[in-house]
């Protein structure tokens, strides 16, 4: 294996609430190689938005290592950080609240190259024109306004302006969830052929498992602030061994009304518990239609059980 | 596609108040400019003969007060103070009010906490009176006038901007442009004012109005500059001859009312015009 | 179809904007019998939310108006009832649940109170029996502990709870029409699967018809009856589950079908997508609205709308439409 471009080591992110201390992220470990993408899923609540500030330092860890290309980001001093962001950005969910309403596309995609200084005047113009083609987006584009445009031209805007420093990894935040399904496959079409044309790696984080399915090359499962499974994506849609990811499978709508109706119940009761006091042992044991005494009392480490294939759960 | 939303200038002049205001507020404007070479003369001179009523000598058309001054000259010269002290106490409030409410709800934490403190300070202690110490403690001119309804009016736009720019703070936005590196002072400067001001002039414009109904209540108190007439003065003066002579108060407590109305008027607009919510519609 | 329950016929509804009217609903007919379970399926701007509050006249409230077409239910024209007699169907014999429950739920309110209350408002019921049936209806939806839940603030309550609690109000007197507006958008998927599966068997219980308003096919695939599919305004295909699915006739709805399809693809090609965007209502083309982004559309598509062929369990307004069932899901 190659050196990880984005390790994240053991971290933990707790926020304090007047209701309690909200275990966002609690000791999560994760890497992306160079071109790879990893694919995280959960219910919201589960901690994968937070993972993602995280990466990218927008909060900082209480705990643990963030490693970008080997570097610590979590103790770079200003500058440094500034040329890790540039590495590494974020697609947003809602790309109508990710534009600043008040500028123009040309001014929202000229921002980063102005912070980074690169290029004089001609040459930023030069770069935006190439931004707008590379996600299809016409020049005259760049005269508008955000509220100007449709969710899916301004959900390319929000990947142009992340493309403008010629990052190695990108942390796309629920990039698809917000849009139309006719748009959602133009938008994630793109993403795929300029993951192709510029390898990129990417954290593609969503609840949707049939997306996460299609674009990640791996997968890792979160619930309560913890990774429960990870796995290559084949081998998890093969052989899915934690009882909460095959009921997020089971959950997935299927489009097919036959096989729809022929499904079994759902295996799992209730809904996500309070992140501030989740349950003691195993974290999902209340819901776990295989729970065991043990599960209540202790809980599982995540272990490998196959080759890159790990489960945190005592009976996989 | 929709087209490019019309300018600030054509939605005001369409709404209907904004536009009233507007239109009363220049009025105002041009005759405390072109005024002085209309009807020239030092307001404080002594010209006609004292209670001429408005109307009774054609030399002084709105007639004179108990000293024999005349009213037109004392009305043009009340303006031009009225609205300079009004802008330019506003604009100390407005830059006041923008950088504490900008710097507290940006950072949060303990120096947010401190400077919410000393907003509330300032906004329990009652600010006419407030305003009337400090005048009183300095000596009374204009600049002790503007400054002490400066020091007195930011508490409000300081709040209001706090909460703008805690709402903003949350707004992915921010986040994209923190994620490309950009600094705090770049990143209040160009991404959160921007979009955090427009309440900050509409809410402007009522403290204009506030700021010249306390620069008149200050005049007639007395506490006003003594070598500049203000409708305050005018009033202070004629309120013992109210029976007699009442359209000395009447005159100027009308111009009084006018040009606070169209700030009111003005401010009602630019909210309505600023929001981007009911600009849509 | 036996027993006609609710028939929208041409219906017209439109806003005030700006730039004058906008029509939002260019002519839907749809039916739904007793007890059957009806998908109204579209993007954003499909006019799916507005047809749902053009049904019970709240579009009126929100500055629409509904220009022309017909609306009935159980035999009366909805659209020229009384305002008392409108009342008295709302949370009647027609309940409705919204997507966002926190939104649509009094948050100073006790569950119980709020569920109580939408029961008397129907029914000559004492305080005391009326908070009987809200908890009740609470256990009706499959509330853990419906007496300790009714005496809960909707905060206190998780998102697919208060979810529950908008249908057991929703149910208080019996419906014989449930509409749901994108019950289960702002829900993670196993809750959406938990409510859906909950609106199923509420449906076969009760027997009550279901109209279920959604953007997402795949979603009603296991719970509809019938699909009805809105683009811009207007019905382009209607038809039964099992026979839309399996061969779709509008392209439109072979785009919408694709979308949700995503298992049937090799990981990491690219997705079949429907080119352009939806047009803004105030510019539609001439012709059918979707010829721009259709790749069967000719010059006759782009001069005249198609029709909807009139009656039939099965109908498209295409010239063109799509002829044989999908083989196996994707070789076009």
């Amino acid at each position: 294996m190659t050196a990880p471009l984005l390790e994240i080591r053991r971290a933990v992110r707790h926020f304090d609430t007047p209701a309690g201390r909200v275990r966002a992220v609690d000791d999560v470990s994760l890497s992306i190689q160079p071109g790879e993408t990893l694919g995280l899923v959960g219910e919201s609540g589960c901690g994968k938005s937070t993972l993602a500030r995280l990466a990218m330092k927008l909060v900082p860890p209480q705990s643990g290592a963030i490693l970008f290309e080997g570097d610590d980001v979590a103790t770079a001093n200003r500058a440094t950080l500034a040329r890790y962001r540039a590495r590494m950005q974020m697609v947003f969910q809602d790309p109508l609240s990710a534009l600043n309403p008040r500028e123009s596309i040309f001014r929202i995609l000229e921002q980063p190259l102005l912070v980074h200084r690169r290029g004089d005047r001609a040459a930023r113009q030069a770069r935006i024109a190439q931004l707008l083609q590379q996600v299809g987006l016409r020049p005259e584009v760049a005269l508008r306004y955000p509220h100007e445009l449709s969710g899916g031209q301004r959900q390319r805007v929000g990947i142009a302006r992340a493309l403008a420093l010629e990052p190695r990894l990108l942390l796309c935040d629920e990039a698809v969830s917000a849009l139309d399904v006719s748009v959602r496959a133009q938008v994630l079409n793109l993403l795929l052929r300029l993951r192709a044309e510029l390898g990129l790696a990417a954290l593609f984080i969503s609840h949707d498992l049939a997306v996460v399915r299609h674009v990640a090359d791996r997968v890792a499962v979160m619930y309560l602030g913890q990774v429960v499974e990870e796995a290559p994506r084949d081998a998890l849609w093969q052989q899915p061994r934690h009882p909460y990811t095959r009921a997020l499978m089971a959950a997935t709508p299927v489009a097919d009304p036959a096989e729809a109706r022929a499904r079994p119940p759902l295996p799992l009761q209730g809904e996500l518990p309070d992140p501030i006091d989740p349950p003691a042992g195993c974290r999902f044991h209340p819901r776990c239609p295989m729970a065991e005494p043990r599960c209540r009392v202790e809980a599982p480490v995540l272990r490998a059980i196959a080759a890159g294939h790990a489960v945190a759960c005592h009976r996989p | 596609m929709s087209t490019r939303h019309p300018g600030l200038l054509r939605r005001l002049l369409t709404h209907r108040q904004g536009g009233a205001g507007l239109l009363l507020l220049l009025a105002i404007l041009l005759l405390a400019a072109a005024g002085p070479l209309l009807w020239p003369g030092d307001p404080w001179e002594m010209a006609a003969p004292p209670m001429l009523w408005p109307g009774e000598d054609a030399a002084n058309p709105l007639g004179s007060d108990v000293m024999g001054r005349d009213l037109l000259t004392g009305l043009v010269s009340g303006a031009r103070v009225s609205l300079m002290v009004g802008l330019v106490s506003t604009l100390i409030a407005a830059v006041l009010g923008t950088l504490i409410g900008a710097v507290g709800g940006y950072h949060g934490g303990r120096i947010d906490a401190a400077l919410m403190r000393l907003t509330e300070l300032f906004q329990t202690v009652p600010t006419f009176v407030l305003a009337v110490v400090l005048v009183a403690v300095f000596r009374p001119s204009v600049a002790t006038a503007v400054l002490a309804i400066g020091i007195v009016s930011w508490p409000a736009t300081a709040r209001l901007v706090r909460a703008q720019v805690l709402s903003l703070r949350g707004r992915d936005f921010i986040l994209a442009a923190e994620t490309y590196g950009m600094g705090t002072a770049r990143l209040l400067w160009t991404q959160i004012l921007p979009n955090a001001l427009p309440p900050v002039i509409a809410i402007s414009s009522l403290t204009i109005a506030h700021a010249i109904q306390t620069e008149a209540a200050l005049a007639f108190l007395g506490l006003g500059d003594p070598n500049v007439m203000s409708w305050g003065t005018i009033i202070g003066g004629g309120r013992e001859q109210l029976v007699e002579a009442w359209y000395v108060c009447g005159l100027s407590g009308i111009a009084l009312v006018v040009t606070v109305l169209a700030f009111n008027l003005l401010g009602e607009g630019l909210n309505d015009c600023l929001n981007p919510h009911l600009r849509s519609q | 179809m036996t027993m006609t329950l609710l028939e929208v016929s041409s219906l017209r509804t439109s806003f005030a904007t700006r730039s004058g009217r906008l029509g939002i609903l260019r002519d839907v007919s749809f039916a739904i019998a007793r007890g059957e379970t009806v998908a109204l399926v579209g993007e954003s701007g499909s006019g799916k939310s507005v047809t749902a509050a053009s049904i019970l006249r709240l579009v009126e409230a929100a500055g629409g108006r509904i220009d022309a077409g017909r609306v009935s239910f159980e035999g009366e024209d909805l659209l020229s009832l009384s305002p008392a007699r409108l009342r008295a169907l709302r949370g009647g014999r027609i309940g409705m649940i919204f997507q966002e429950p926190l939104s649509a739920l009094n948050p100073v309110q006790r569950i119980g109170d709020q569920i109580a209350e939408a029961v008397r408002l129907h029914r000559p019921l004492s305080r005391r029996a009326a908070w009987g049936r809200a908890v009740e209806l609470l256990s009706l939806v499959q509330i853990p502990a419906p007496g300790l839940r009714a005496r809960d603030y909707p905060h206190q309550l998780s998102g697919g709870q208060r979810q529950r609690a908008m249908i057991a109000m929703a149910l208080a007197c019996d419906p014989a029409l449930l509409i749901a507006d994108e019950p289960t958008t702002a829900l993670d998927v196993i809750t959406q699967a938990q409510i859906l599966s909950l609106l199923a068997e509420l449906r076969d219980r009760l027997g009550m018809a279901l109209l279920l308003i959604t953007h997402d096919l795949g979603v009603v695939a296991g719970v509809a009856d019938r699909i009805v599919v809105l683009y811009a305004g207007q019905v382009v295909e209607q038809g039964p589950v099992a026979e839309i699915f399996a061969a779709p006739a509008h392209p439109y709805t072979r785009g919408l079908l694709d979308a949700v399809r995503l298992d049937t693809l090799t990981p990491g090609t690219a997705l079949p997508e429907i080119p352009g965007l939806v047009p803004p209502l105030d510019a539609l083309p001439a012709g059918c609205a979707f010829a721009p982004r259709c790749g069967r559309a000719d010059a006759r598509c782009r001069s005249a709308a198609p029709p909807m062929p009139p009656g039939g369990a099965r109908q498209a307004a295409c010239f063109h439409p799509l002829p044989a069932p999908l083989p196996g899901g994707h070789a076009a």
